[in-house]
C-alpha cells in the first residue's frame, strides 16, 4: 500500500497543530517535574525574582539581584521552570503579577507558600498578597491598613509540618488566619509532633541598608525553613522510639 | 619650663593613644555582643516552674537582630509551645515570626532584623503542659527590657 507524500505532510501538520492547541490551553504541560528539595540547605538557595521589565524598583536592580544570586524571569512559567534546576526557596513578585494571576498560577503560588517558600510581594499591599495566596487577610486585627509603593514590600513565609491527619485539623480550624488575625488558641486533639511557623515583614528597597535587610530577611527565612524541616524529622524519629 | 613641656608631651601622646586603643577595643567587643532578657522558673500549669522565656538580640550598625525562645528547664516535653517575636512600627508589624510546636520541649523563632532606633522586639512565650490545660503566657524583649503585652499587641506602652 502506498501512502502519498501529501498525506504524510497532513498527518505531521495535524500532530503539530494538535500539540500546539493543547499547549495553548494547557501551558503548564511544558513544565517538567520539579526537582525535589534537599534535606540540607543548598549553598546558593534558589531565589527567583518575577519582574515585569528590567526596570529598577528602588535599588532592586539587575546588579543588586546578581550580587545576591537571584534569578530573574518575566513570566510565571519562567518561575515554574526554574524549579527544574533547583527547588524554590524564595520568590520576589512584582504587584502586577499578583493582581492578574491565573487560577493555575495561583494554585502553584499557594502550593509554594505552603511548602515554606519565602514570598515577597513588591508593591503589593496586605489585601493583594492575601488574595493571591487564597487568604482572607494578612493583617493583624491591631494593624492599620496601609498602601505599598512599588519600592515597598510585604514578605510572608509559612511552614506547616506534621502528619496529614493533624494538619487537616489545623486546616479545618482555619488556624493560619486565626493566628494572623491575633487569635492564638492552641488546638486540642493533636496526635503527633506538629511545627507551624508564620513570618511576616514589611520594608523598602530604597537604600543600601534596606537591601541588606531584605536579603538578610530572605536568607534568615530560608535557613529557618531548612532548620525546622530537619527538627521536625528529629521530633518524629524521637516520638517513634 | 620648656623642659617640663618636653617631658609632658610623650606622656600626653601615650595617654591619648591608650585612650583611643581602649575605645576601639571596647567598640570591637561591643559589636556582636548578645544582650537578652531572660525569665526563668516560669509556671507551666500541670508541669511546674520549668518555663523559660527569652529574647536574645544584638546590634550591628545600623541594624538590630533578635531571636525569641520558649523553652523548658529541666528539659520537659509538653503539649504545646509557642514563641512569637514581633517588632511594631507606626501601627504596622514591621517584622514577626510565630512558631508553635506540639509535643516539644523548646522552640526558637527565626532571626528578625530591623533598623529603626527606638523599636523593640517583643517575644510572647506560650506554654501548655497537657492537652486542654491552661495556657501560661509571658513576654520578654530586646533592646528595651520589660516591655508589656500592650507593646506586644500594638506597639504601645514601652517601659518607662
Amino acid at each position: 500500500m502506498k501512502i502519498k507524500a501529501s498525506s504524510l505532510v497532513y498527518i505531521a501538520l495535524a500532530i503539530v497543530a494538535s500539540f500546539s492547541g493543547y499547549l495553548l490551553v494547557n501551558p503548564q504541560a511544558t513544565v517538567s517535574p520539579v526537582r525535589a528539595r534537599s534535606v540540607e540547605m543548598p549553598a546558593v538557595p534558589n531565589v527567583f525574582y518575577l519582574t515585569m521589565t528590567q526596570q529598577t524598583q528602588g535599588l532592586l536592580n539587575s546588579e543588586a539581584v546578581q550580587e545576591n544570586g537571584v534569578v530573574t524571569g518575566q513570566s510565571w512559567l519562567d518561575a515554574q521552570n526554574s524549579e527544574k534546576q533547583q527547588a524554590l526557596d524564595a520568590l520576589i513578585i512584582e504587584a502586577p503579577f499578583l493582581q492578574s494571576v491565573s487560577q493555575f498560577d495561583k494554585e502553584w503560588l499557594v502550593s509554594k507558600f505552603r511548602d515554606g517558600v519565602v514570598i515577597v510581594g513588591l508593591g503589593a499591599d496586605h489585601n493583594v498578597l492575601a488574595e493571591a495566596l487564597n487568604l482572607k487577610t494578612l493583617r493583624n486585627s491591631n494593624e492599620r491598613p496601609r498602601s505599598f509603593a512599588p519600592n515597598q514590600y510585604l514578605m510572608v513565609q509559612l511552614l506547616w509540618l506534621g502528619q496529614s491527619e493533624d494538619l487537616q485539623k489545623y486546616e479545618a480550624s482555619n488556624w493560619l488566619e486565626q493566628q494572623i488575625g491575633g487569635n492564638n488558641t492552641p488546638l486540642d486533639d493533636i496526635q503527633g509532633p506538629v511545627i507551624t511557623s508564620f513570618s511576616k515583614s514589611i520594608g523598602e528597597v530604597n537604600s543600601e541598608n534596606d537591601m541588606r535587610i531584605l536579603f538578610s530577611r530572605i536568607s534568615s527565612g530560608v535557613e529557618h525553613a531548612y532548620a525546622q524541616r530537619a527538627e521536625y524529622l528529629a521530633l518524629v524519629a524521637n516520638s517513634q522510639k | 619650663m620648656s623642659k617640663t613641656t618636653f617631658q609632658l608631651k610623650p606622656l600626653i601622646i601615650r595617654a591619648c593613644l591608650t585612650t583611643i586603643m581602649a575605645f576601639l577595643l571596647g567598640m570591637l567587643v561591643g559589636i556582636g555582643t548578645v544582650f537578652a532578657e531572660i525569665n526563668t522558673g516560669l509556671n507551666i500549669p500541670n508541669v511546674g516552674n520549668r518555663g523559660v522565656s527569652s529574647t536574645n538580640g544584638h546590634y550591628n550598625n545600623p541594624s538590630y537582630f533578635a531571636i525569641g525562645t520558649t523553652e523548658t528547664n529541666p528539659i520537659t516535653t509538653i503539649n504545646y509551645i509557642r514563641a512569637h517575636i514581633r517588632v511594631w512600627h507606626y501601627g504596622n508589624i514591621e517584622t514577626e515570626n510565630n512558631i508553635t510546636c506540639n509535643s516539644c520541649s523548646s522552640r526558637s523563632t527565626s532571626q528578625v532584623n530591623w533598623s529603626v532606633y527606638g523599636e523593640s522586639a517583643v517575644t510572647r512565650s506560650d506554654f501548655r503542659g497537657v492537652p486542654g490545660g491552661n495556657l501560661a503566657t509571658y513576654v520578654t524583649s530586646y533592646p528595651l527590657n520589660g516591655c508589656t503585652f500592650t507593646h506586644w499587641n500594638s506597639g504601645g506602652n514601652y517601659p518607662p
